[in-house]
């Protein structure tokens, strides 16, 4: 996203900010005179910026720390080097775990893109209460993840409400939970359920911004419904897309829950990610500093990925209007 | 927002926080000397809570002096939270663990040796192996009040049924295989299974393998071992006897299984009895987990109080524990709880109530019985058990190849 | 126009109609589908507990007792309460926190101003997972584990709000500011009575999504909280599951007991929501 670090507005319209968070800055300065707020400006941003070192600055830079040591919950630290990133590159569990966490993220912000383009732009069309559907889409998005992991493990379980539906018109189900060929995907659909509906609102705003005019004049000029969605739609919304997929891929990579609850990381390792690894290793298996040494890792990946991403962008969004 | 609302919102999460707090049943002033003893364990449920209620109101019959406040997280929580409560404020006395984590908590316990000269604490009462099972470099680290062999239990009605003799005390891998073969069925199936390691240690404990080698290490890759919990996995994959489990099935899927008559025997610990016998409507047996030879050998599981290495009043603490693993506690926990005392002499109140031969099996059990002693890292051992025994079952990876990737992890 | 492009049009307009009603149902059947778990939550919360896992969508009874079978197995009205407060509190830090940095961000100048709202900004992308082993052990050497202020405090000051409220401040003149701080009023007064009454619409959107967040959160109160005095309702969810197993009935009633106040915020604040989202609120998930 494009951040705007311009200064103050002046004469700015009080219309509706660009929906993306990006937007074009509304840099007319009022006053050429340097002013320096530096007093008050320390009173209003102190506890944000108190809390954001604390809370945000130390811990990372501590979790570096951390990561040197054999740390257990109960007893004294260990300084031991880079003992836990050897171990933990000759650790295959890890890379299992890094491994699945970057085909469910990739794969999970795909569909999860797919899926929302389908239904923004079917919600696009002519139909009765558009928004009412749109809400329902963003339902599960809101309601707590646990409880929407519980009922998909209740339903995905090899004698649940899917095996007996597919075995009431006569297909044989799956161990969709329990065989390593299924567990991935079954947490990659149900984390897809659980948060499309967001893009799906995001993809709209995005959709409405689009003049009427310009996909009128398409039209006129002879296209049919795919060349309008591949070369007039698509361009349009970019930048909504560019912060969907960016966000999105960001969420994936912090998939914990959907894995804990319905599959346990198993079986074998076939569900296990990164967070779960981070979290079992630092607080069941009592190894604080090999659980931030993952930390790290994980830090590092979202990082390159993100980066990959801003990097790609100019290929394909648009900024232009 | 209005002025007005935001007055209103921020009136109501105060009284919320004062209400909170106040019910909150924190107790920040128990002090270093006299005072509450906070009793830190596992607290699922209200019925937890009863339990370790009822302990703390039955010992007080012995001890009416005696006062111990109850606080803990949920069972699956506990092993990990009682390390960082332990290293918090105003920490807690007594702890609770099971055999299977004693040794993985060692370094919360404080050794209880010196405290058992000290107050000529007569251990001859309790049960040896779970004494055993409490032991960690060679010091006692709990006093158990319970002493729970694992057993087989079984529908006896499906077993008339299907003409067949309800097992009693003694119980043969052979006889036991022939049974479930012929109770099952294409749609019904006669045992149920779960993910984890706690049911394949006593199977193996009852084929004379263990987990560990004479050192006390994790061994899980030595051939008696392997041997044994490749037959388990192939009851599943090879025999067929019963369905493979889901990877994040608990133990309530076989146990619901077993009491709505999906299947018909089931391998749990005792404490199970009363639950079961309130859920099923058949006639329930219990027998020995089935042994090579027929002959029983118990894995005993079982529970204990012990003493925060960091507590600072131990002869209080261990006074309390004496009181609260009395045998009129115990009596009256097993009466009420179902929980198999740790003190012989406390057995019959188990006894009652329950079908004639199930204290047979129990006591026969007992006569011959391991504890499940584990190792420190035996939290991860069972968490890669549970994510890999499903494909054990399902007979997509050997039992070798299994316990090897688990050994290499865990790495002893 | 002649009476038979009249007649055109009318076909042309009913078929259009009938398209419409016909679009209609094909979403609400997609949309029913996709709500499908949630009914199913619902219908399995009121089966026995031992044909939880049959396929007929209702049991052989109806057992309404399960929804207060769940609230009295485990405290489920206190975890309730615990997610309401530590929801409230920590979305009313939030929304207090961001107005103010995106204030000075955003209406006042000094040095490093724009190099250090990048690194706000850096830290969006940040996971939170990354700092959970440092923040707990900072808590536990504070004596803060097991406690509200740790299940508020540290997630009070991400880079997000700040970010958000920045860009709708940026979208209001600063005329009116300056109107009222030439009047005399101080800055915490125009910040109060002249910027704040503006902005009632983001406010609520960042409180709102402030509240889900903590409402919804697992992970840290799994870490740091250690009784059931404290714990929040995801927390709570999984404590059905004890040492002798789950009773998935109950877990699913109240689980449906969860997903209720979720319901109540779509319904009442969708505008709000959608809104919120359409401008990058929530970052994501």
């Amino acid at each position: 996203m494009e951040v705007t670090t311009g200064a103050r507005t002046a004469a700015a319209p009080p219309s509706a900010p660009d929906p993306h968070g990006g937007g074009r800055p509304a840099t007319a300065r009022r006053t050429r005179r340097r002013r320096d707020d530096s007093a008050v400006a320390g009173l209003f941003l102190a506890p944000g910026l108190l809390g954001f070192l604390l809370f945000i600055v130390v811990p990372l830079a501590g979790s570096a720390l951390i990561s040197l040591y054999e740390w257990p919950l109960f007893g004294t630290p260990v300084f031991i080097g880079l003992d836990n990133y050897t171990k933990l590159f000759g650790d295959p569990a890890f890379f299992t775990a890094l491994t699945n966490t970057l085909v469910f993220a990739f794969v999970y912000t795909a569909l999860n893109l797919a899926l929302a383009i389908a239904i923004a732009l079917w919600l696009g069309t002519r139909m009765k209460g558009a928004g009412i559907w749109r809400v329902v889409f963003f339902l599960p998005v809101i309601t707590p993840m646990v409880a929407n992991a519980l009922v998909w493990r209740l339903m995905l379980s090899d004698d649940g409400v899917l095996n007996s539906t597919l075995g009431g018109v006569g297909i044989e189900g799956q161990s969709w939970l329990s065989d390593s060929r299924f567990a991935l995907a079954a947490v990659i659909a149900m984390s897809v359920w659980q948060s499309f509906g967001y893009n799906v609102v995001v993809i709209t705003a995005g959709l409405t911004a689009i003049p009427k005019e310009i996909l009128e004049a398409s039209r006129i000029d002879g296209t049919n419904p795919w060349q309008r969605l591949r070369y007039t739609i698509l361009p349009m919304i970019s930048p909504s897309l560019f912060f969907a997929s960016t966000m999105t891929m960001i969420g994936a990579f912090q998939v914990f829950v959907q894995a804990q609850v319905l599959t346990q990381g198993g079986p074998g390792e076939s569900t296990n990610t990164l967070v779960l690894y981070l979290y079992r290793n630092g607080f069941s298996f009592d190894r604080l500093g090999y659980a931030s040494a993952i930390a790290w890792m994980l830090f590092v990946v979202v990082m390159l990925v993100t980066a990959v991403q801003f990097a790609g962008q100019r290929r394909w969004v648009n900024y232009d209007k | 927002m209005h002025v007005r609302h935001l007055t209103t919102t921020v009136a109501a999460v105060a009284g919320l926080a004062v209400t909170l707090t106040a019910c909150g049943g924190g107790d920040d002033s128990t002090s270093t000397t006299g005072g509450p003893l906070q009793l830190y364990t596992w607290v699922s449920s209200q019925s937890d809570r009863e339990q370790w209620e009822s302990f703390v109101s039955e010992a007080q019959k012995e001890d009416p002096d005696l006062d111990v406040t109850i606080e803990g997280p949920s069972f699956a929580d506990y092993w990990t939270k009682v390390k960082t409560r332990l290293s918090g404020d105003d920490t807690p006395c007594l702890l609770t663990t099971q055999a299977a984590r004693a040794q993985e908590l060692s370094s919360l316990l404080m050794p209880l040796d010196d405290l058992v000269e000290k107050h000529d604490f007569d251990l001859s009462e309790v049960d040896p192996s779970m004494l055993e099972g409490m032991t960690v470099d060679d010091s006692l680290r709990a006093i158990p009040y319970d002493a729970e062999p694992v057993v087989l239990f079984y529908n006896a009605d499906a077993f008339t049924a299907a003409g067949l003799t309800p097992p009693g005390p003694e119980y043969s891998r052979e006889r036991f295989l022939a049974d479930a073969t012929a109770l099952t069925t294409d749609d019904h199936k006669a045992l149920a299974v779960t993910p984890g390691m706690f049911i394949p240690a006593a199977w193996a404990t009852a084929g004379d393998a263990s987990w560990l080698n004479g050192d006390g290490d994790l061994d899980l890759t030595n051939a008696d071992f392997v041997a044994q919990l490749q037959d388990y996995f192939d009851l599943v994959a090879v025999e067929g006897i019963a369905n493979p489990p889901n990877a994040a099935d608990a133990a309530d899927v076989a146990q619901q299984a077993f009491t709505s008559g999906d299947v018909d025997m089931l391998i749990e610990g005792p404490w199970m009895y009363g639950t079961f016998d309130e859920a099923a409507d058949f006639t329930l047996g219990v027998t020995i987990v089935p042994s090579p030879s027929g002959r029983p050998h118990g894995m005993t599981a079982g529970s204990g109080f012990g003493i925060a290495a960091n507590c600072d009043r131990p002869d209080d603490a261990f006074e309390a524990i004496v009181a609260l693993t009395s045998t009129g506690v115990q009596e009256s926990l097993a009466a009420s709880r179902g929980i198999v005392p740790a003190r012989a002499e406390a057995l019959p109140a188990w006894a009652e109530g329950k079908a004639p031969g199930a204290a047979d099996v129990v006591t026969a059990l007992l006569g011959n019985a391991t504890a499940q002693v584990t190792t420190p890292t035996w939290n991860q051992v069972e968490t890669l058990m549970t994510q890999y025994s499903v494909e054990g079952y399902r007979g997509q990876r050997s039992a070798e190849e299994i316990l090897r990737t688990i050994q290499d992890s865990v790495g002893g | 126009m002649t009476s038979e492009a009249l007649a055109t049009r009318r076909r042309a307009h009913r078929r259009r109609t009938t398209l419409t009603w016909l679009n209609t149902a094909a979403v609400a059947a997609v949309a029913l589908l996709f709500t499908f778990p949630f009914i199913w939550m619902f219908l399995t919360a009121l089966k026995p507990s031992n044909e939880v896992f049959s396929g007929s969508a209702l049991g052989s009874e109806v057992r309404w007792q399960n929804f207060s079978d769940a609230w009295t197995l485990v405290p489920f009205g206190r975890f309730i309460a615990n997610g309401f407060f530590v929801a409230i509190a920590g979305a009313a830090l939030s929304v207090v926190v961001a107005v103010l940095s995106a204030y000075a961000f955003s209406r006042l100048r000094f040095r490093f101003r724009d190099r250090l709202f990048l690194l706000y900004v850096a830290t969006l992308v940040l996971p939170q997972e990354v700092l959970v082993v440092p923040l707990f052990i900072m808590m536990n050497e504070a004596g803060y584990v097991d406690t509200y202020a740790a299940l508020i405090i540290p997630f009070a000051f991400t880079a997000f709000g700040t970010f958000l409220m920045r860009q709708f401040f940026l979208t209001i003149p600063v005329e009116y500011e300056e109107a009222a701080r030439i009047d005399g009023a101080s800055r915490v007064r125009t910040l109060w009575s002249v910027l704040l009454p503006q902005l009632r619409a983001p406010l609520s959107v960042l409180g709102v999504f402030s509240f889900i967040g903590y409402w919804n959160s697992y992970l840290w109160p799994l870490i740091v909280i250690n009784t059931q005095d404290k714990a929040t309702v995801p927390l709570g969810l999984t404590m059905f599951t004890g040492e002798h197993g789950t009773q998935w009935n109950l877990v699913m009633a109240a689980s449906t007991i969860a997903v209720v106040p979720s319901l109540f915020i779509v319904v009442l604040l969708q505008r709000q929501l959608m809104k919120g989202v359409s401008m990058g609120g929530f970052g994501g998930r």
